[in-house]
Order: structure tokens, then sequence, then C-alpha cells
């Protein structure tokens, strides 16, 4: 069971997620601004939806997958250290 | 926001609060009034006639009379990004024997695109039974006439006006005589 | 599993904040709602469209801002939410949206006699009044002066389709068992 949500997860790491999550607020701040004045600009409404609807959709869709960019600074775990109590337990 | 399924979270509720602004920026612009389309106005209104009858609903024997009208007018500056629908109704008012003032809607009509909005109506009779609030028409008094408008948005606050009134009332013509 | 885990963790006492925290979210969005009630005077500000008689400005779903102001006499074409009073059976009767037709003025009272009509519908609404010859202020919830489209239509599914309720507890308490957290 765990494995099988490991592999759902699609994690990335802690680079990613700061990537991911200016990419998210720029994306979806410059797309409500952007429909807004285009909608305004050309009078037609359509062209805000579609403006709006498209951004969410691409934002949405493209953020899941973990894309290499997102896990391209992988955690470094420190090597593991035997402390005094487990070196008596194996003796 | 490791997880795809956090990310999914995150991003969507931060554009509900995007479509929120949106949606509040929208309602701003549109805040203005109308343009005046009151400028290009002809209407003209005629009796035809008033009988007494019985319709299904409305009880008793009562008068119903009837109306015809012509109107042009171009609706065509109500017409913005935000307008779904223009509503146009034509009011009639007037004051019965009982000191009762009647306002009564006798003909509307949908316009849902900027290419329908130049108006030519000729000859048209009343849509909507005209009856009084008690069962006849005698000693009431002249009949006044307006076109209204209402313009309902994609989003945000609803906008009424009026395009245009008749310059003199009308008077209710005498009953007919019910033959046989 | 993980849930339980981390109640009996916490003590009792921190899980009684926890739920006075969750009491205190839903007591704020109810003055709120009620608060907008007072402001604009009615009882319920927001409504979502249940018909199709409006169509083709409301279709279900919609959602209708609403007041109701005190000193403001009604207008033709003003598009108001009413209900018919409860018939001997006590069922309450649904909320109508419809557009209003003729108001008839009383001269001492000043009382308005209201005759409404959906936009979509052929003929006036006498026939839903249940032997009213009117409708009269106190029937008025409320006249629509916002509109936002498609946001009630989650409310609109869940009643129609129950199936659909029952499926989001479960899609719900699924992701709570299944979080790894």
């Amino acid at each position: 069971m765990d494995d099988i949500l490991k592999l759902v997860e699609f994690k990335i790491d802690f680079e990613g997620q700061k990537l991911a999550e200016l990419i998210y607020r720029v994306v979806a701040v410059a797309a409500t601004l952007l429909a807004f004045i285009v909608g305004y600009a050309t009078q037609s409404m359509l062209a805000c939806v579609a403006i709006f609807g498209g951004a969410s959709v691409l934002l949405l869709a493209g953020l899941t997958i973990p894309w290499p960019a997102f896990n391209a600074h992988p955690v470094v775990w420190l090597p593991e250290v035997q402390s005094k109590e487990s070196a008596k337990k194996t003796q | 926001m490791h997880t795809a399924y956090q990310r999914l979270s995150n991003v969507s509720a931060f554009l509900t609060s995007c479509a929120m602004v949106l949606v509040a920026l929208i309602t701003i612009a549109s805040l203005p009034p109308p343009p005046d389309v009151s400028s290009v106005v002809n209407l003209s209104v005629a009796a035809q006639k008033v009988l007494s009858g019985r319709r299904a609903n409305y009880g008793r024997e009562r008068d119903y009379a009837f109306f015809k009208f012509d109107y042009s007018g171009d609706l065509r500056p109500l017409f913005d990004w935000n307008t779904k629908q223009v509503f146009l109704y034509l009011v009639a008012d007037y004051t019965n024997s009982q000191g009762v003032h009647n306002e009564v809607v006798i003909w509307d009509r949908i316009v849902r695109r900027k290419e329908d909005a130049r108006l030519r109506i000729a000859d048209q009779n009343n849509k909507y039974p005209f009856k009084d609030y008690s069962t006849t028409f005698k000693n009431s008094s002249d009949v006044g006439f307006t076109m209204h408008y209402n313009i309902m948005p994609h989003v945000g606050i609803l906008k009424y006006g009026t395009v245009g009134t008749i310059s003199d009332r009308v008077q209710f013509p005498a009953k007919e005589a019910k033959t046989s | 599993m993980g849930e339980f885990d981390k109640i009996r963790k916490m003590g009792v006492r921190q899980f009684l904040l926890q739920v006075l925290n969750f009491v205190g979210v839903l007591a704020s969005g109810l003055m709120i709602w009620k608060g907008l009630g007072l402001v604009c005077n009615t009882e319920s500000p927001i409504v979502v469209v249940l018909s199709g008689s409006m169509e083709p400005a409301f279709f279900r779903g919609d959602l209708l801002f609403l007041t109701n102001p005190r000193e403001t006499p009604y207008m033709l074409g003003d598009i108001v939410v009413y209900k018919i009073p409860a018939d001997r059976s006590g069922a309450e009767q649904i909320p109508i949206v419809h557009r209003i037709l003729e108001i008839h003025t009383k001269p001492k009272t000043q009382a308005q006699m209201i005759l409404t009509k959906g936009d979509n519908n052929p003929t006036d609404d006498i026939g839903l009044y249940r032997g009213l010859p009117w409708l009269e202020r106190s029937h008025i919830v409320g006249k629509v002066r916002g509109f936002l489209p498609y946001v009630g239509y989650a409310t609109i599914a869940m009643n129609d389709f129950p199936q659909l309720k029952y499926a989001l507890l479960g899609g719900l308490a699924l992701m709570a068992l299944v979080q790894r957290e």
C-alpha cells in the first residue's frame, strides 16, 4: 500500500517546491490581470474567461507533473553515525 | 507542496482567490451607469378597445383593454462586454376609479445580442392581458406609457433605466357592448 | 489510524481546544451570514436559482444577491424572490425568482399588490399563488441586485443526485485515512 502511495505522490524537493510556488503565484496573478485587461479592452467576456481558464488548466496540469527541474536539488542526508548505545547493543 | 495532491490543493485555493478578485474587478468596472438611450425615442401608443370577458384564473367577468403601439430605437449603447441580455418592457400606468394606482407591463422582449438591438416595432398588440385591479376601467384616469430596460450582466449588479415615454396620455376607450 | 493516534498523543485538553476552534469557525460563519441578512433586510441575502423559469438570464445553479430596502416601494421590472405561505399540511413552499409584471398601489395604505411572471414562462404566476389573488410585500424575500453565474450549482447537484453527497463524504473519509502525514 505504502509503495503504491509513494508512486502516486510525485514528490519534488525543497528547491523545487520554492520554484513551483513562485511559478504559480506569478502566473495566477498575471493571468488574472491579463484576463481583465484584455477582456475590458476587447469588450469580450469570452476573451477574459478563456485567458483565465486556460492559465488555470495549464498551471494545475503543469505543476502536478514532477518535472526533472523540480528534482534538481535533492536533499543531502548526512551519513549514518553509530551511537554508543547501539554499538553496545550490537555487541 | 511536496506531494502532487498538496500542490493541486494549494494551486486550486490560490486560483479560487484570483477568480474572486477577477469577479470583483469586473463588477467594479461595470459600476458606472449605462449610457443614455432616450435621445432616439420614438414611441406612440393607440387605444384599440375595451372588452368584457372571463379568462381562466382571473375569476369573474372583467374588462380587458387592448392597445397597439409603435416603437423604434437604438439600444446598442447598452451592450458592453458584461451585458448578458437586455430586457425591454412597456409599462402602462394610470389610477382607477377607486384611487388605486396601477402599473402594468403590457409588452416585453428579451434582446440577447447587440445586432438585435436596433428595434423597429410597428403595430404591436399588448402581449399580456391588460386588466384592472377592480373589474372595470370605467372612470379611470388616462394612461401613460413608458418603455424601460433592465440590463442583466454576466457578473455583477443588475441595472435599470428608461428608454422613453409618450408625451400625451391615452384615454381608455368605452367598453364595447356585448353582441348577443 | 493516523488521526486517532494524533488525537491520543494530544491529550484531552488539546483535543477540546481543536473542537473549540472548529466551533469558533462555524460560529463566525453564521455571524457573517446573519449579519449580512440584517444589513440587506432579508432572511436569505444569497440564494441559488432553482428553476429554469428565468432563462436565458438565470440558469439553475446561478447565485443571486438580494436586498429588501425597507422604505423603498418595489418597482415594475424588479426581479424578486418570493415565497407563498405554507399550505395546510405545513409544507414550506420553495422560493421562486420571477419578475414583477403588475403593481397596484392602494390609495390610503400605499400597500402594493403584486403579480409576477417568469421571463421564460408564457403566462403570469397566478397559478403558482395557490389561491392568493396578489402577492404582498410580506411574501417577498427580497429583490435581485447582483448576479454570479454557475457558483451555486454544487448545491443543486447535491440535491438532485444524493449519490454525489455520499460519494463526496466517502472520498473525504478515504483521503483522511490514506494521507501519510
